[in-house]
């Protein structure tokens, strides 16, 4: 039916033809809102959309974007100015860059530990991860709230970018094990031998023949915090991201479309731009079976 | 000689004392961070469920035994809106698994057989996946709410009087298919990437042994990858009761009751009150953790008695 790692056939089958067929309309079900919403966000306003709804604009308005900078903000009661696109956009960089570090650092430091070492009770943090990964816990929001309200973490930059994201939870444990073990024994020992400690070990000898999956576990985390828009909306509203922003603009009337729409793509743009550079990387790498490989 | 050998065992205690004390240094925060922010979290959680909280400063709160399960009991056996809440979390796991998952391992089947178009086609099936729901959901709601309208009636004459979103015939599947729409990604990725781990030299020798494309699909290649199949069906068992079908994207605080889903509704109730209304969701926590636990616990059963790999 399909070719390739074997002989080509040339001949084409129904089955063939079908899903091809099924993904060319997917993809263009996919992309016509992306236009459509790329053309909006570049019409003069609200009401230009009802007499050109699909057109191309008029006029075409890149002022959009610097206006959607000006015009779309987010009002708090932690201070009286509201907080605009701009800065919640540098908002979002530093809790997804400062969170993805943190994160991604846990992950391999615990990951380390436990590959590195044969001390018998690291073998509990497989358990631990395996365990929370499968246990569907229901309703601990209320607690988690409570929890970062007393403990002064809620509304606190550091508490909710370096503390709360300190965790070792999830697959990329797994996946940073599976690394760390495909590094012969022999590369350590013979730095232990030439004098090494054990941090000059881990800096000087695993790490930078891992550097390439700490790398790429970084560029996910990073995407999903910058995407994150809850925890921000739970935890940091001193802190507005411009996810977060993006929420309360949608049913906001008193902005005009094509500005949200310009705002879309404005916070779009760094993660289509990360995407388009690593996307061998990010896509080619992560499997469950086996990890990410380089 | 024995002096030497005092030495060398001295040396070697020591070497595995600092090795332990090196991996101490390694994991303990992270494992403070676990102690207080699952497992006292969760604790906290239970223990909340059995108490009363007078005011909104008031963290210790008084303890009411049962009585938080109670009303969340009868909440849960009188409202008309839990079982549609319940038939729809589990409604829209089964309608995933029916629908997106076998077109997703056979979209995959493709990309894995034909790796030169299939790569284009997994680049932009796994674009949607990258970008922010919030930027999805905008784009994907004033399209369906403004465009399409438009389109229905200036090309089919269709007047819509009540928008794809508000129709209690079209609601559900509006955003049903919005899930569709942008929700290929991740599983396509690890499908493929699965299929990609298999040994050419196995997909040969079942061609030698004349098995076709078909049954090569059924025969070869479903049970090599059976284990990243089996592990998206647990994880997406372990979650259904979680899944806010992003109802809080889309309308908010107003979702209707219709299409409302248990996780929805928990994170609704959650954003709604105070402290005080807080006891009450915890009850209903561990009210719903006790049927998802025992139902993650059963699929897993279920796909390891049907995993060609185990036995």
């Amino acid at each position: 039916m399909w070719a390739k790692k074997d002989k080509p056939s040339k001949k084409i089958t129904v089955a063939q033809v079908l899903i091809i067929s099924f993904l060319v309309f997917y993809i263009v079900i996919l992309l016509i809102p992306l236009v459509w919403g790329a053309l909006t966000s570049l019409k003069s306003s609200s009401l230009e959309l009802r007499d050109n709804m699909f057109g191309l604009p008029r006029r075409w308005c890149f002022e959009n974007y610097s206006k959607a900078f000006e015009n779309l903000y987010v009002e708090t009661t932690f201070r009286k100015e509201p907080y605009y696109l701009g800065e919640m956009m540098f908002y979002s960089l530093m809790y997804a860059a400062v969170s993805a570090l943190v994160n991604t650092i846990t992950f391999y430091v615990v990951a380390y530990a436990r590959t590195r070492f044969d001390f018998k009770f690291l073998t509990v943090l497989d358990g631990i991860v395996l365990v929370t990964m499968a246990l569907p816990i229901v309703g601990n929001l209320p607690s988690s709230i409570m929890m970062f309200q007393q403990l002064n973490l809620a509304d606190n930059f550091f508490g909710m970018t370096v503390i709360a994201k300190m965790n070792f939870l999830g697959m990329y444990y797994f996946v940073i094990c599976t690394a760390i073990r495909g590094i012969p024994r022999a590369f350590s020992e013979a730095a232990e031998i030439d004098g090494a400690n054990e941090l000059q070990v881990m800096f000087k000898v695993i790490f930078p023949l891992t550097l390439g999956i700490f790398f790429t576990i970084f560029i996910v985390k990073f995407i999903d915090y910058w995407n994150d828009w809850q925890t921000p909306y739970i935890f940091l509203r001193n802190f507005p991201t411009a996810t977060y922003g993006l929420w309360v603009f949608k049913d906001n009337t008193l902005f005009e479309l094509p500005q949200k729409l310009a705002a879309c793509l404005l916070v779009v743009l760094p993660i289509l731009l990360i995407f388009f550079i690593f996307h061998k990387k990010l896509m080619g790498g992560i499997s469950l079976s086996e990890g990410v490989k380089e | 000689m024995t002096g030497s050998n005092v030495i060398i065992k001295k040396t070697k205690i020591s070497k595995r004392t600092k090795k332990l004390i090196f991996c101490l240094a390694l994991i303990i925060l992270p494992l403070i961070q676990f102690a207080i922010f699952y497992i006292g979290v969760n604790l906290n959680s239970i223990r909340m469920a059995f108490v009363e909280f007078e005011g909104y400063d008031d963290a210790v709160g008084k303890i009411v035994w049962f009585e938080n399960f109670k009303t969340v009991f009868v909440e849960m056996t009188t409202l008309a809106n839990w079982p549609i809440m319940v038939k729809n979390s589990f409604g829209i796991w089964i309608l995933g698994l029916v629908t997106k998952t076998p077109l997703t391992i056979l979209i995959s089947y493709f990309i894995y057989k034909n790796a030169r178009i299939g790569g284009v086609f997994k680049v932009i099936l796994f674009a949607p996946s990258i970008v922010s729901v919030m930027v999805t959901v905008m784009l994907y709601e004033y399209f369906i709410d403004t465009a399409v309208p438009e389109l229905l009636e200036s090309s089919f004459g269709i007047i819509m009087e009540v928008g794809f979103f508000k129709s209690p015939s079209l609601r559900f599947w509006t955003i049903f298919f919005y899930g569709f729409w942008c929700g290929f990604g991740t599983s396509l990725l690890l499908y493929t990437n699965a299929m990609d781990a298999i040994s050419p030299s196995v997909v040969e020798a079942s061609h030698l042994d004349g098995v076709g494309y078909m049954q090569e699909f059924w025969y070869v290649t479903m049970p090599m990858i059976f284990p990243t199949f089996k592990t998206l069906i647990m994880v997406g068992s372990a979650g259904l009761l979680l899944d806010q079908f992003y109802l809080y994207e889309f309308y908010g605080m107003k979702a209707y009751t219709d299409i409302q889903t248990v996780g929805y509704y928990i994170f609704k109730e959650t954003m709604l009150v105070n402290a005080t209304g807080y006891p009450r969701i915890a009850a209903m926590g561990i009210i719903i953790t006790c049927v998802a636990v025992p139902f993650a616990l059963l699929i897993r059963y279920l796909m390891n008695k049907v995993d060609p790999m185990e036995g």
